[in-house]
């Protein structure tokens, strides 16, 4: 019996434990004591303007991101050839600006009185007598707005990616029969990319409704609460109320298992989407002039211009909405870089992407080997390992953080205020991402490499070093820069399951946000960006281009 | 040279472990030579680590522990009482490594974990023992008096044409519409509450719901709201007298008063938590904090004020009432879910 228990069943049980324990912990808490959760839940003043929120949160950002992903998508595949290279990184670097710091580079520029944008659109005549405005941060409309810049990004790789697959010859033909640009794109150009459309918009909603970071730093001054952040209100109780927030949380859970539901059907056969293609690169060399100008608008609003705010804020002696250019210096950088409390964030961060890049790389490693046959196992493993993996990218982070925290916070394993906790929590996170890279340089690979080396006598071990691991390293470079920008950036999760002692970049710099020190989250902020570029150029080095759309 | 290593590590040994339980046990003050040895103990455990709730201190305090202690590093963690008190709870109850020593408004919690305080046993006890300052048998400490004041931003009103605020009243100017006003959330302290409790006792609840149709802003705690005012996002913010100090320091346009209709004075209490994972560091910095020198450290800028009489420099404090205690009734709760609905 114990003989047909191979390792790949084995592998199984710690991905389980990773996965899925969690979340089926929150959700039998969930239900505790009769629904007590629910009830709390049901209790809590305006719950029903917080689920209109969120909902409206997602649908709202959704929309924006599709229509600024796809348009931006568009514009690339027909920007002048000349310019088509470099032009389509332009819509990705604002990725590169974690959430956490967009956000308050946003605040800077857009507080109604102070704000630096604001001062200059009081400048304009027609707004010349309003005192502060005309724009105001802290409203739903604007947590919308850069929820869905942030989310347009994800839009835009995959459309991008539907449109490289797609070609152009049919909008091409298109053109060549008298058709417009206007009705090439709504006949010929929107129908094909419905899939990826459909596929991101579920993404983007998925992420939407998990938003963390723009309702907690926006929406505090005014009262706007979506789920996540009630949840997060939830850890900061004492007793930290569990059951409210796994209640909180399952909407979300729902909501994710309803979309990649839809998403399915929406799509359904994806051979429907295919297109005879051969030459696509030379069939639309000319494109249009126009193109680069809503890339570079769009890269101007989604990151220069909050980096720019950031800077300015950083370099200042306090916050202050008049720009005094004889008073900017470096002291803040020095006293944060030599603030203990810094330090540590930054040791606590490297030591939990570290030791997680180590468990999840692996794990993924095996996930992707697993999947694609290069390590035996039965379907119904594959498609095991399959659902496990994907699982995270359903839920909300804030969802597994706070999962994490009711697993592992208390008895037995008391993790509460340990780096373990956030490890596990990022271990977690990562898994689908730690998976993907390698999982497409393995299909491109392929299975008879391995194959041949078993037929030839070579173990299992001898296999994985000297064939598997050999050859999927560009997957497993790209996999752990990945891993790596994603955890730097990561704050949902982490806010969820941080102690005062335990705090990573993105929760100090929220810890600085709450204490008010402004030019300290700036310098924080703009450290966070600095490293993430860092890491997103050493991938770039390594996998090219193509990683950073990895 | 190994053998005297040796005889170093079980002299800290025999130290760590008189001393652990006589910090737990006792509330006399301890001898010469013994505090000598908790002090010896302390630097090898080389820092100590406050929570700390109060805005614009934690520089100054640094500075002169350093200049007290050289070889302890003082690390503070600081943030709005509210959600201190409940990262100190979690923190109890998994035995976690973090505060050796809380500062913080919230007399209720302080009542409420009273057994997992250590009493303390420093030379500086003597300077509170059976004075209206120590509670609970000596296991904590009233450290520091400061009244709510109105922080106003010079520039702001000047081109509002609006004058310097003389009382509270002056929040409801209707000229500080669309969120001029700003106010930590009610939850960042109970304190806080207490105030705006006051402030409605006085003015009645029609105060606040004036207040809320200007549309103030909450902000976490009363440091981002006393930066909103100097950065001129606010023209008036709900603040204590410590939190604009710096910022008047570097030279930002504000300024502040303290209402007398009604005056809301608080109290900041001192701890040694029993679950410090260096108790003799945190004896330590709690006695540093109680004593005279460490008291004319952080009351000696002139804005906050020490329990202790004569300390140079100190606010001059006058409270005319009992001290806020963050103990909440009934009624200033019923009264918090009301803020809540008029402000928001």
């Amino acid at each position: 019996m114990f003989s047909r228990l191979r390792s790949s069943h084995l592998f199984i049980i710690p991905l389980t434990v990773i996965v899925l324990w969690p979340l089926v912990m929150l959700a039998s808490r969930a239900f505790a004591d009769g629904g007590a959760g629910f009830r709390d839940m049901l209790a809590l003043p305006n719950i029903g303007q917080t689920v209109a929120h969120t909902i409206g949160l997602a649908m709202g950002s959704v929309i924006i991101a599709v229509l600024i992903g796809s348009g931006l998508a568009w514009c690339v595949s027909n920007s002048p050839q000349r310019t088509r290279s470099w032009i389509g990184l332009l819509p990705l670097l604002p990725l590169i600006v974690p959430a956490v710091a967009g956000v308050t580079g946003w605040i800077f520029l857009l507080e109604p009185r102070t704000g630096y944008l604001n001062q200059l659109l009081r400048q304009l005549p027609w707004w010349n007598h309003l005192l502060q405005g005309p724009l105001d941060i802290y409203t739903m409309p604007w947590i919308i707005i850069l929820t869905g810049f942030t989310l347009s990004g994800f839009v835009y790789l995959y459309v991008r990616s539907s449109m490289q697959t797609l070609g152009t010859e049919l909008e091409a033909a298109a053109r060549v029969h008298g058709a417009s640009p206007l009705r090439t794109f709504f006949t010929v150009t929107l129908p094909l990319m419905r899939a990826a459309i459909v596929y991101s918009a579920g993404v983007a909603f998925l992420l939407g409704i998990g938003q963390f970071t723009a309702p907690l730093l926006l929406g505090r001054t005014r009262g706007i609460n979506v789920l996540t952040t009630e949840m997060y209100y939830a850890t900061i109780a004492f007793p930290v109320k569990y059951g409210l927030g796994a209640a909180l949380g399952a909407p979300l859970i729902i909501a994710g298992i309803v979309v990649v539901v839809l998403q399915f059907l929406a799509i359904g056969e994806q051979s429907r989407y295919v297109v005879v293609t051969g030459q696509s690169r030379h069939a639309e060399a000319r494109g249009y002039w126009f193109c680069p100008l809503p890339i570079a608008a769009f890269f101007l609003l989604a990151g220069v211009l909050p980096l720019s705010a950031l800077v300015l804020v950083a370099l200042s002696p306090y916050w202050s909405g008049t720009i005094r250019w004889s008073t900017l210096g470096f002291e803040n950088f020095a006293k944060v870089l030599s603030e203990p409390n810094a330090l540590r964030a930054l040791r606590t961060s490297a030591i939990a992407i570290g030791v997680a890049l180590l468990i999840v790389v692996p794990l993924g490693f095996f996930a992707a080997a697993l999947m694609t046959g290069a390590f035996r196992a039965g379907p119904l493993v594959r498609r095991l390992v399959d659902f496990l993996i994907t699982l995270p990218l359903g839920m909300p982070a804030a969802i597994f953080g706070f999962a994490v925290l009711y697993t592992y916070a208390g008895p037995p394993l008391v993790l509460y205020g340990t780096i373990t906790i956030i490890i596990i929590a990022y271990v977690t996170l990562m898994i689908p991402h730690a998976v993907r890279p390698q999982l497409t340089t393995m299909m491109s690979i392929g299975k008879e490499y391995a194959e041949a080396s078993r037929v030839h006598g070579g173990g299992w071990w001898r296999t994985l070093g000297v064939i598997q691991i050999p050859l999927a390293r560009n997957g497993v470079a790209v996999a752990s820069a990945l891993v790596i920008v994603m955890l730097f950036h990561e704050f949902a999760a982490s806010m969820m399951v941080r102690a005062a002692h335990t705090q990573v970049m993105g929760t100090l710099l929220y810890e600085y946000y709450t204490g008010g020190l402004y030019p300290d989250v700036a310098v924080v902020a703009l450290l966070m960006v600095v490293v993430t570029a860092a890491c997103v150029f050493a991938a770039l080095l390594v996998g090219g281009t193509k990683a950073l759309e990895s | 040279m190994r053998r005297c290593g040796i005889v170093v590590v079980l002299a800290t040994a025999c130290v760590l472990l008189l001393a652990g339980p006589m910090a737990q046990g006792s509330s006399a003050p301890a001898g010469a030579a013994e505090w000598a040895k908790i002090e010896q103990a302390a630097e090898q455990q080389e820092r100590v680590v406050l929570y700390l709730s109060i805005a614009g201190v934690e520089a100054r305090m640094k500075a002169e522990f350093r200049k007290a202690y050289p070889k302890l590093q003082l690390d503070v963690i600081r943030q709005p009482t509210g959600e201190l008190i409940s990262r100190l709870d979690a923190e109890r109850q998994a035995s976690a490594s973090g505060a050796d020593v809380v500062f913080h408004t919230d007399r209720g919690w302080f009542d409420q974990v009273a057994n997992h305080l250590v009493p303390a046993t420093g030379p500086a006890l003597s300077l509170y023992k059976g004075t209206k300052s120590a509670f609970a048998e000596n296991r904590y400490f009233t450290s520091m008096l400061v009244p709510f004041s109105l922080a106003y931003n010079t520039q702001v009103l000047a081109s509002l044409g609006v004058g310097v605020p003389t009382g509270w009243q002056d929040m409801l100017n209707p000229k500080f519409a669309n969120g001029l006003v700003g106010l930590p959330e009610r939850g960042s302290a109970p304190v806080t509450l207490q105030c705006y409790y006051a402030i409605a006792q006085t003015h009645g609840m029609g105060f606040f719901e004036r207040l809320g149709k200007l549309k103030p802003r909450l902000y976490p705690s009363i440091g981002p709201t006393v930066q909103s005012v100097a950065a001129g996002a606010n023209a008036v913010g709900f603040v204590q007298t410590a939190a604009p100090a710096d910022l008047i320091k570097a030279g930002a346009p504000i300024k502040q008063m303290v209402p007398t209709n009604p005056s809301c004075y608080y109290g900041y209490f001192v701890a040694q938590v029993a679950w410090s994972k260096r108790p003799q560091a945190a004896q330590v910095l709690l006695n540093w904090v109680m004593s005279r020198a460490g008291q004319e450290a952080i009351h000696g800028w002139g804005y906050t004020a020490s329990p202790l009489e004569n300390i140079p420099g100190g606010l001059d404090v006058k409270p005319d009432k009992p001290l806020l205690d963050g103990i909440l009734t009934p009624a200033q709760q019923e009264f918090g879910r009301q803020f809540d609905k008029m402000t928001r």
